[in-house]
């Protein structure tokens, strides 16, 4: 067993707000009426969104686990998946 | 109201019984005189002796059910069209019927013949009931779809939408299931990047149905799941059955996150099929659904990547050319400065970008390096005073962008107070001090009162205008 305790939470927003975000970026951008100011910070938060995004899809932690208890207040033990293998549960 | 048939009983009684029963009043010398209680006694004894168990086929009438003290059982009528018995369902019976009788049913029953002795009339004590022309499993199965849907647990305004994207999908299923392996072999293939949370539960046999709904509940507490899919592979109705009880669909309505149900083969329709938010036929399919494909989504990233850069290098180039235009007219070469620290903080920022997106990058570099190289020409000395004037530049930064358009005669009003912008006729007071920027120099004003503005133009607005155009812009 492993993995005790509570999961971090994801702070920020979910994938498919920060995609949609990042169409909008690229639509006002490409619209070219934002002022250069603006236009910058647009591109800088489109090119954080772009490797937040890219980042969260290579990410590669523990794939496949095991749920073995979560409790009320959402703390969740868990262990990796083994295929084959005899998985202790609640 | 039996008695023909009570009459036909007595006249041929069934050898084994009749000795026992019928002796004693035969040996006796005057007529016996029975009480009814006794009759009704050997009646009961008769009708048990003669017919033992039963099967009769009829449509179920009347039916009332009663409960107390957790005990439900059910009286009616079994009738067809010529004649019709009572009969009732024991507790015991009816725990192990998966359906509801009720009225209008057509009926197999098997049954005890015997006599309900206060009213003297035989009935029929169910010991099995099956339906007939169905199987028992379908006819459950029908009868709490319909119940379900009466209570709107299948209306599609219910269904939750299931994210596009979803990262960690919670599943429930058994772990030894094959349907799990398929499953996780897909998900795998498909995207990487999808974590996925089992909730281990037996999906057939004793106690499956209470496994599963214990499993749901499990997952729902689990924090920053996306979705939950539940899921096995195809069989027979009976190993499908705990996808069809009343408590899993319960469950499945009753879960926060959206719910994919994915159970037996394509054919197959259980109950927690109807009241997921997403019905998939296998296991393999909703693997597909959950697992979408991680290289589709990242090309489209890199492809709004590189519109992005696109824009803001369009963007930059543009107004690289009018503060050009405007270098030359007025000689203020080192306004270019101001570019040159723009066009380092994008380079930073094209630093940060990923790899994938940074290899595409070559027009963009080009275009950039040509910029630059533009800036390295300008002579030192003049770079420095230009330096000095930074400060002041960055604070009219805003005001750069329709350099051009204040040449075309546009002006700026700004506040000389705190330098603010003034957009509204509403945003100064009388007799407060404004500076108005020109294409050249300055004024310092006073506020009189106010004008017009915009609906002295409203006939002929200016179409043509660069969309750069501050809203504040009036023509002079």
């Amino acid at each position: 067993m492993s993995a005790t305790g509570k999961k971090k939470e994801e702070q920020q927003d979910s994938f498919e707000k920060r995609i949609e975000r990042l169409e909008d970026i690229v639509e006002k951008l490409e619209q070219g009426d934002t002022p250069l100011e603006e236009s910058l910070t647009l591109f800088e938060e489109g090119v954080e969104l772009a490797r937040s995004c890219q980042g969260q899809l290579e990410e590669a932690r523990e794939r496949v686990e095991v749920l073995l208890k979560a409790a009320e207040d959402g703390t969740v033990e868990t262990e990796p998946f083994v295929e084959g293998e005899e998985h202790s549960s609640e | 109201m039996n008695a023909s048939r009570q009459h036909s009983l007595f006249d041929a009684p069934d050898e084994k019984i009749s000795e026992e029963d019928v002796s004693g009043s035969r040996t006796s010398s005057g007529p016996e005189i029975l009480s009814v209680e006794e009759l009704n006694r050997r009646v009961d004894a008769l009708l048990r002796g003669a017919l033992g168990r039963v099967w009769v086929e009829g449509e179920l009438s009347g039916i009332r059910r009663y409960r107390s003290g957790g005990w439900e059982r059910v009286y009616g009528t079994l009738k067809d069209s010529e004649a019709e018995a009572g009969i009732v369902i024991w507790p015991e019976t009816l725990a192990a019927i998966p359906f509801d009788p009720v009225d209008g049913m057509q009926v197999l029953v098997e049954a005890e013949v015997g006599l309900y002795a206060r009213r003297g009339s035989f009935q029929l004590v169910v010991r099995n009931l099956k339906p007939a022309g169905i199987g028992e499993l379908e006819l459950a199965l029908q009868q709490l779809t319909e119940k379900l849907a009466g209570e709107g647990l299948f209306d599609e305004t219910l269904k939750k939408p299931i994210p596009a994207w979803p990262f960690r999908v919670g599943v429930v299923t058994s772990l030894q299931a094959a349907a799990l392996r398929d499953f996780l072999q897909i998900t795998e293939r498909r995207n990487p990047a999808l974590k996925i949370l089992i909730a281990p539960a037996a999906v057939q046999g004793e106690g499956a149905a209470a496994e599963i709904v214990a499993a749901l509940e499990q997952l729902a507490r689990v924090p920053g799941l996306d979705c939950l899919v539940v899921t096995r592979g195809g069989g027979s109705i009976e190993d499908l059955w705990s996808f069809n009880t009343e408590a899993v669909a319960r469950a499945i309505h009753a879960c926060p996150l959206p719910v994919i149900s994915a159970v037996g083969h394509e054919i197959d329709t259980t109950i927690s099929d109807l009241v997921a938010d997403l019905r998939l036929p296998t296991p393999s399919a909703a693997a597909e659904y959950v697992a979408w494909p991680a290289a589709e989504t990242r090309l489209r990233i890199d492809e709004l990547g590189q519109r992005l850069r696109a824009g803001v290098l369009r963007r930059v180039g543009e107004l690289d050319e009018r503060v050009r235009w405007f270098g030359r007219a007025h000689g203020f070469r080192q306004m270019s400065l101001l570019i040159r620290e723009q066009i380092q903080r994008l380079d930073d920022t094209l630093h940060r970008l990923p790899v994938s997106l940074r290899h595409r990058l070559d027009t963009a570099r080009r275009r950039q390096a040509e910029a630059r190289a533009r800036l390295v020409l300008l002579p030192r000395a003049q770079l420095e005073r230009a330096a000095s004037r930074l400060g002041e530049l960055r604070r009219t930064a805003a005001a750069l962008g329709p350099m051009a358009t204040l040449a075309r005669g546009y002006a700026i009003a700004r506040r000389t107070g705190d330098n603010a912008v003034v957009r509204a006729a509403d945003d100064v007071a009388r007799g407060e001090e404004l500076e108005i920027v020109l294409s050249e120099g300055g004024l310092a004003v006073r506020v009189e009162g106010r004008g017009p503005g915009l609906d002295r133009y409203r006939i002929e607005p200016d179409s043509r205008s660069d969309g750069n155009t501050l809203r504040e812009e009036k023509e002079s």
